[in-house]
């Protein structure tokens, strides 16, 4: 049996994929430079694996809104965190986010994207990353939709790497949420709505282990929060408010 | 055609889930939720149908819930869910013996593309709906776990029950089918 009968298909998909050890790999690139018809069952079986899982991610996107079944009574709390989840991440996914549950008041936004919030993790993240093009398109949608000028470059700060944006709703109006990890890959959420009244300068408060920096601004609400101290936020609250000062 | 019944679910639960506080129940509650999408699109890409997709990404929810003693803490819920649901799918076909699947339809015309007017994101979506319809079943779900959802090799074969060296297999002649396919496309 000669070399090139050694390498099979199985081989082959492991060098495509990179999990080939460098010994293998370099058996194959050998062999492939030896033996046309080898290179050529290679190439037969080279795909850009990036564009199909760009696609997937954009599938994900189109999700429909779905709910979960109805709970008993002790586990109320977690459900209404859940039911957050359905109605931000499921449904507006798509842009098509349900009206909240009641979310109202002033405070209770605030305690509504904390209680979205609590359930990311830096899993949620990281496992389907965005590629660029859809997560600037994402952000142009979400700026779009609450008439504020938001561009890769005035959302971007110095300690948290932005992922992703989309639009949510919150009481009939449209809530953006652009979601960062920080330098220890804890997931931040920037969240922004129409609300009116004074402006304010940020203040912090405390969701169970959610820390917020909240102020208001020009007609908006900010709410900036995270797994994290207080003093890991501040910074990036004076970016950003002064990146988007109205 | 909707397979799944999330009501007979809920009718033998009496319509309620009855949870306890353990730290297996309270991770399901808590990440299923977030997981909810990437269910929807797994039941899409086995079935080919969004609204089956939808039914077993409910059937699915239901069943976890039921089952959360069952989750091992600490462990991939993501993985347990797509487990569930491949179980559903299965089950269900087998039950009622049709054979699902994309075969040569066009993703268009297979109702896989969300006809919303729009963004290039649905652009994106339906070619790879479209690449996805011309792979058999076995090669369809193997190019998804490995490259989309980022299994390993050996966690593939244990979600899909089968030895790696098939696995291996269904990943050389999908990418086989797929790069003849993108060749084809972009003729």
């Amino acid at each position: 049996m000669s070399e090139t009968d050694a390498i099979d298909d199985a081989a082959l998909v492991r060098v495509l994929d990179g999990t080939a050890s460098p010994a293998q790999a370099r058996r194959v690139a050998e062999a492939c430079a030896q033996d046309p018809a080898l290179q050529a069952k290679r190439d037969a079986m080279s795909v850009d694996i990036g564009d199909i899982r760009a696609g997937m991610d954009a599938v994900l996107l189109q999700a429909p809104e779905m709910t979960l079944p109805q709970a008993e009574r002790t586990w109320r709390p977690i459900w209404q965190a859940a039911a957050a989840v359905l109605i931000f991440a499921v449904g507006l996914a798509a842009g098509r986010l349900l009206p909240g549950d009641g979310y109202g008041a002033e405070a209770d936004w605030h305690q509504a994207v904390a209680d979205y919030q609590v359930l990311y993790t830096t899993a949620t993240l990281t496992t389907s990353p965005l590629p660029r093009q859809m997560r600037d398109a994402g952000l142009s949608r979400t700026a779009a939709a609450l008439g504020l000028d938001l561009t890769p470059e005035r959302v971007a700060t110095s300690d948290m790497t932005f992922q992703r944006a989309q639009i949510l709703q919150i009481d009939g109006a449209p809530l953006a949420q652009l979601v960062y990890l920080d330098a220890n890959s804890q997931p931040i959420a920037f969240c922004i709505t129409r609300r009116d009244g004074p402006d304010t300068a940020p203040v912090t408060r405390q969701f169970g282990r959610q820390t917020a920096r909240i102020w208001q601004q020009g007609g908006y609400g900010f709410i900036l929060i995270g797994p994290v101290a207080e003093t890991s936020l501040i910074a990036a609250t004076r970016e950003l408010s002064e990146k988007i000062a109205l | 055609m909707r397979v799944f019944h999330a009501a007979k679910v809920e009718h033998a639960t009496g319509g309620k889930i009855q949870l306890g506080a353990k730290k297996s129940d309270r991770e399901v509650r808590k990440g299923l939720p977030a997981l909810m999408p990437r269910l929807w699109r797994y039941g899409l890409v086995l079935s080919g149908d969004r609204a089956i997709a939808q039914d077993l990404a409910q059937a699915t929810a239901l069943r976890a819930l039921e089952r959360s003693s069952q989750f091992r803490p600490g462990t991939r819920l993501d993985h347990w869910c797509f487990s569930i649901l491949s179980s559903i799918w299965k089950n269900d076909r087998r039950a009622h013996k049709v054979r699902m699947g994309l075969g040569q339809v066009p993703a268009e015309e297979a109702g896989l593309v969300d006809p919303a007017p729009g963004a290039d994101v649905n652009i994106l979506a339906s070619r790879v709906l479209s690449l996805a319809a011309q792979l058999p079943e076995a090669q369809r779900e193997a190019i998804f776990l490995v490259y989309v959802e980022g299994f390993s090799y050996a966690e593939a074969a244990k979600r899909m029950e089968i030895p790696i060296g098939t696995v291996m297999s269904r990943l050389a002649n999908g990418r086989r089918r797929l790069k003849q396919t993108m060749g084809e496309d972009d003729v």
